[in-house]
């Protein structure tokens, strides 16, 4: 027969009380409130791409974060503070002086404070690209024979398409990461096939990633409109590239998601780049 | 200067039948483990990736005559801790797409659902021509509950897909062996 004192039985009683109690306590707060940093700078361009979010509930499939719009930003240069300013409702916020310009090489500071939490992050503005240069000047899209039946309109859409490869090349010989960005400089649409064609062709929306290379090809001829077109190439900093890794992940080791902002979420990064253009025109 | 932590507290119990026909035992523990990091979690407490409060396990062997033995196994464990997403974020990237980023919530503040299964086995034991052969039927898991053993997340998914990884469930086996 198991014989227990009192003082023992009072002990056991102590220590399961002690144990049960301390339930999960969350001592953490900035886990639980916690925002978002989304802070791109352009060398030679306006500060005006800061902006400041919530999160959002993970089971929603759309973005349904609220901006903030009375966080205090700072951005830091040389020792210097230069206070940014709501930009609206948007959560976005810019610098109105004339006094502050993102150079090369310049390394700057991010402070964010907003609900009693201070957000830092560094970045440093890369070298701009060099060397840009594409492979053709203009693109020629040949008349589509509308009167030849619809076997021959695909037939000249694909030949179209196998030969309007564009290549952008740059000088890298480091290996540093770039990011390209192919836009039309003109707001007017001129289509360059029927919008049916244009539909089926969604699929083939040419995607630049980060790449450590010194080129990239795509498809001009799944670019919507005729007309001039501008071909940007970002040199970019680790900290931008992070954002395309692999978001799979596991309880077991749940990491936190790439970023460099400390206390709070997001990317604060610069760019700096180099512009070249081609044209899309009538055969 | 880093300083780390592992905080530990228990208290165990065991009971065990060692003689005759009916042997057995069962045992219980209770614990505590947390860790603490100067340079990490911001230096706040929290529950180690072992920690689980209560811990039931009971083994019980019947020999019902030299041939035949029958045997059972239950065992009951809070979940483990683990870190849950608390809630996502998407950055507009430079080239149009907006991907989704989780926001980790505290270290390892959730818990999986407990853990309990029970396994049952019969043997016949023939001794013939100088071999002890052993036949045995066990099942696993028999009543086939879905213990988690941890959770898959893919950010990549909108909103992110959740998949629970399981252990094994009700799973039979035949097994024999021989002596000699």
């Amino acid at each position: 027969m198991i014989d227990l004192s009192k003082r023992t039985l009072l002990a056991i009683a102590c220590m399961c009380m002690m144990l049960v109690s301390c339930e999960e306590e969350n001592l953490n707060n900035i886990a639980e409130n916690q925002y978002v940093v989304e802070a791109f700078l352009y060398a030679g361009e306006p500060v005006d791409d800061v902006r400041i979010k919530t999160t959002f509930p993970l089971a929603e499939a759309e973005d349904i974060s609220t901006p903030i719009n009375t966080a205090q930003v700072v951005l830091i240069k040389d020792g210097q503070q230069y206070q940014l300013t709501s930009s609206g409702n948007e959560g976005y916020y810019h610098y109105t002086g004339t006094d502050l310009s993102i150079e090369t090489g310049d390394v700057l500071d991010l402070e964010v404070v907003h609900n009693g939490i201070t957000a830092t992050a560094t970045t440093i503005v890369p070298t701009p690209t060099e060397g840009l240069r594409l492979s053709i000047d203009s693109l020629k899209v040949p008349q589509l024979p509308f009167s030849e039946g619809r076997d021959a309109i695909v037939e000249a859409i694909g030949e179209f398409l196998r030969n309007s490869s564009v290549e952008a090349r740059w000088n890298n010989p480091s290996g540093d990461l770039y990011f390209m960005v192919v836009e039309a400089v003109s707001d007017t649409i001129d289509p360059i096939l029927p919008a049916a064609a244009i539909e089926a062709l969604a699929r083939f929306r040419f995607v630049s990633e980060p790449t450590g290379g010194e080129s990239i090809n795509f498809l001009g001829g799944t670019l919507e409109s005729f007309g001039t077109y501008s071909t940007r190439v970002y040199h970019i900093n680790d900290e931008y590239a992070a954002l395309y890794e692999n978001r799979n992940q596991d309880s077991r080791d749940l990491n936190e998601p790439p970023s460099n902002v400390q206390n709070a979420l997001g990317v604060f990064s610069a760019f700096n780049s180099q512009e070249a253009f081609f044209e899309v025109v009538r055969e | 200067m880093l300083s780390i932590a592992e905080k530990l507290l228990t208290a165990a119990f065991l009971l065990q039948k060692k003689r005759g026909n009916y042997t057995g035992w069962v045992s219980y523990t209770l614990a505590r483990v947390r860790n603490q990091y100067d340079a990490f979690n911001n230096g706040f407490e929290f529950s180690a990736l072992h920690d689980q409060r209560h811990e039931f396990k009971t083994v019980h062997s019947y020999e019902i005559d030299t041939n035949w033995k029958l045997s059972a196994t239950f065992m009951y464990a809070s979940g483990k801790p683990f870190t849950e997403p608390a809630g996502q974020y998407s950055i507009d990237l430079l080239d149009g797409e907006n991907n989704s980023y989780i926001s980790v919530g505290a270290k390892n503040a959730s818990r999986l659902p407990t853990y309990h299964r029970m396994d049952v086995a019969v043997h016949y034991v023939l001794d013939y021509a100088g071999y002890d052969f052993d036949f045995g039927l066990s099942f696993f898991n028999v009543y086939d509950r879905k213990n988690i053993w941890y959770r898959e997340y893919n950010f990549a998914e909108k909103p992110p897909a959740v998949t629970e990884i399981r252990y094994l469930g009700a799973t039979p086996n035949l097994s024999l062996d021989v002596r000699f």
